[in-house]
């Protein structure tokens, strides 16, 4: 699904380059939910930026579905992610003006759907994410909770192989962040979606089924699990 | 990514930044207002002049002589060139009209109720048909009278008043001006003392000649001219025009009639120059103002240039509004673009998306430019007709509003390139890390 090798990257700082991921080599497989746990600074956002083709690493390679995605020039990367990349937000970034149901949608626009279509596929996404009565409405009349889950519902409308979710609970009370867990969780088991989810609370992270655990750019453990635990 | 859904998310757009929206609208409203008023001025100004055209110079009229025309009558060649089998000819030609003959007899001077003198050029014409050449009559109408004559309007003005001359010759107080003894005078109805001198060799006056002749009607002021323009012209009926030619036989024996000219009404000018051509085959010599019309048309392109580019002109100006808008618009929505291009949309469809935006811009723009340009005419024509006392209205030509519009829309997605090229080079990674 998702094979990471020898990937690093750095950037110039006043003359000096600066190493933000270092010999990272990473596998995620099909079905799989994968935590980067990490402290502020690690490099885990980076590494998620990387892995979802937004930005372009120094070194190594990145596949995904058997495609290099590093040498891929912007309009590749965009059909790319548009087919194969689905990306969930720390603060959802839903379009304030769009309802809900057009948020949803509106990654199928970018593929040329028909309105019909899409409609009834962002309905169907929404009414699985517990949303179904809120078609109409605008994020701004949403709780964090609920936008967050227009999000988790926007990330999988395209069908990909994979999920990146940038703190998805950063932003979220305690419970609401156990119950966004427990949406990824029971997406994954009944869809088969894989996700990676950078994450820098613990207890969002040992509810994955790995843990990977990221220092200084650095790779330093990773940690299986059978199962999801009950945070 | 389907034109709809491009149309749908630009709309969405403009309606959000309505202010903004009305603003840039409003300078392109302008700008294609002022192409549409520059294009319709230039449309009516053409109009008016060809019609001014065809009242003067007849566009639709070809004169046709004899081939060495000007010779006399008695001369051979009229008989032989202008032959009545080919009158029938042409008359039946396509896009004829009709086809009558015109022949200028003398120039005779004129006396009437015994205190003013003028002078008319005495046209032989068939006084019933004068109606079909587009004379149009002011006061009367044609008489089957021997003796009656139709003049032109321009024939009342510009008469010698002999009594006040007299007065002057007297010593009377007539006045600081040589010009009030030229004066316009009421003609219709009177009865003119038409005054033919002959002379002999040496010019030596030998006779006069007197023909009283009763004015049946006065043709009607030429459109857009003031009443002394114009030649001082009178019709009269054939056997008037054989007996004023016998007498003119006593003297000298030089003054003759022209030669007769056959004059074709064609249905339209721009018919003229094939019916020319056809004419020609027949050994005539003819004659029309076809050639006017190229070199006026040639004059008014010129006058529509100046008037459209001062009207894209404004249009560049307006531009500069949308470019600086859009631009704003892709700093305002930076955040918005980088969550598309995670989302999957491409550079071009960042780009099309503010293209399809400004376009509707454009056309908004061009709606409320061709709405203005109405609200301009019409204020133009109220001013033309209450203070210039012009009939000649403004008018603006169906085929100019999708000119304006396409100008409007042509200023909407030139003026969007920039800020939409501006916007597909988003990052979308420090964009969406921006706030």
């Amino acid at each position: 699904m998702l094979v990471i090798e020898q990937l690093s990257h750095s950037f110039l700082n006043g003359g000096e380059r600066t190493s933000v991921l270092d010999g990272i080599d990473l596998r995620v497989e099909k079905r799989e939910v994968v935590a980067l746990l990490g402290s502020s600074g690690s490099g885990k956002s980076t590494l998620l930026n990387l892995m979802a083709g937004l930005m372009k690493p120094t070194e190594g390679s990145i596949r995904i579905d058997g495609e290099s995605i590093e040498r891929m020039n912007e309009n590749r990367l965009a059909e790319f992610r548009r087919r194969h990349i689905g990306f969930i937000f720390q603060s959802y970034e839903l379009i304030p003006h769009l309802s809900v149901l057009e948020n949803v949608a509106l990654p199928l626009v970018f593929q040329g759907m028909k309105p019909k279509e899409r409609k009834e596929k962002a309905e169907r996404l929404l009414t699985l994410v517990g949303l179904g009565e809120k078609l109409s409405m605008f994020p701004s009349q949403l709780s964090g909770g609920q936008q967050q889950r227009v999000s988790i519902a926007r990330s999988l409308v395209t069908e990909p192989s994979i999920v990146f979710a940038d703190e998805p609970t950063g932003n979220l009370d305690t419970k609401t962040e156990k119950d966004i867990i427990d949406l990824l969780l029971t997406l994954n088991r009944e869809l088969g979606i894989t996700f990676v989810i950078v994450t820098h609370e613990h207890e969002v992270a040992l509810r994955a089924h790995r843990i990977i655990r990221l220092r200084d750019g650095r790779l330093v453990s990773q940690e299986e699990y059978e199962g999801e635990e009950d945070g | 990514m389907r034109l709809q859904d491009y149309i749908s998310l630009g709309w969405d757009q403009l309606k959000r930044r309505m202010v903004v929206t009305l603003l840039c609208a409003m300078g392109i409203a302008i700008g294609s207002a002022a192409i549409i008023v520059a294009l319709a001025f230039g449309e009516s100004i053409t109009h008016y002049a060809k019609v001014q055209m065809n009242s003067f110079l007849k566009m639709d009229e070809i004169h046709v002589s004899a081939n060495g025309g000007g010779r006399s009558v008695e001369g051979s060649s009229v008989q032989e060139g202008l032959t009545a089998p080919k009158i029938e000819l042409i008359r039946k030609l396509p896009h004829v009209r009709s086809a009558a003959l015109f022949r200028t007899i003398d120039y005779l001077s004129f006396k009437v109720d015994d205190t003013k003198q003028g002078g008319l050029r005495l046209v032989q014409a068939d006084l019933d048909k004068l109606a079909e050449y587009g004379f149009e009559f002011g006061q009367g109408s044609p008489s089957a009278q021997d003796n009656a004559i139709v003049i032109t309007y321009a024939a009342t003005f510009d008469l010698f008043d002999t009594r006040l001359a007299q007065l002057q010759a007297q010593g009377g107080d007539v006045g600081d001006s040589r010009d009030r003894l030229r004066v316009s005078y009421p003609l219709y109805q009177k009865r003119l003392i038409l005054t033919q001198t002959i002379a002999d060799a040496n010019g030596i006056v030998q006779k006069t000649n007197e023909y009283p002749v009763r004015v049946v009607a006065v043709l009607k002021k030429p459109e857009g001219t003031v009443g002394y323009e114009g030649e001082s012209i009178g019709y009269i009926s054939e056997g008037l025009a054989e007996r004023i030619m016998e007498g003119a036989k006593a003297g000298r024996d030089g003054r003759t009639a022209q030669e007769p000219e056959l004059v074709i009404k064609v249905d339209q000018p721009s018919n003229v120059a094939g019916v020319e051509s056809l004419i020609r085959k027949l050994n005539l010599q003819t004659q029309s103002n076809i050639h006017y019309e190229k070199e006026t048309n040639d004059q008014f392109r010129i006058i529509r240039f100046i008037f459209g580019g001062a009207g894209a002109f404004i249009l560049f100006v307006a531009s500069i509004s949308i470019v600086v808008a859009m631009t704003m618009s892709t700093y305002q929505r930076r955040r918005q673009i980088g969550i598309m291009k995670v989302l999957g949309a491409n550079l071009k469809q960042i780009r099309n998306m503010f293209i399809v935006e400004s376009a509707l811009l454009g056309v908004v723009g061009g709606l409320a430019g061709i709405l203005f340009s109405y609200w301009v005419i019409w204020a133009i024509n109220i001013v033309l007709q209450r203070f210039a006392e012009s009939d000649e209205i403004l008018f603006i030509s169906l085929w100019i509003l999708p000119v304006g519009l396409l100008f409007a829309l042509l200023t909407g997605v030139a003026s969007g390139i920039y800020p939409a090229v501006k916007a597909s080079r988003t990052d979308a990674l420090t964009a969406i890390k921006r706030d």
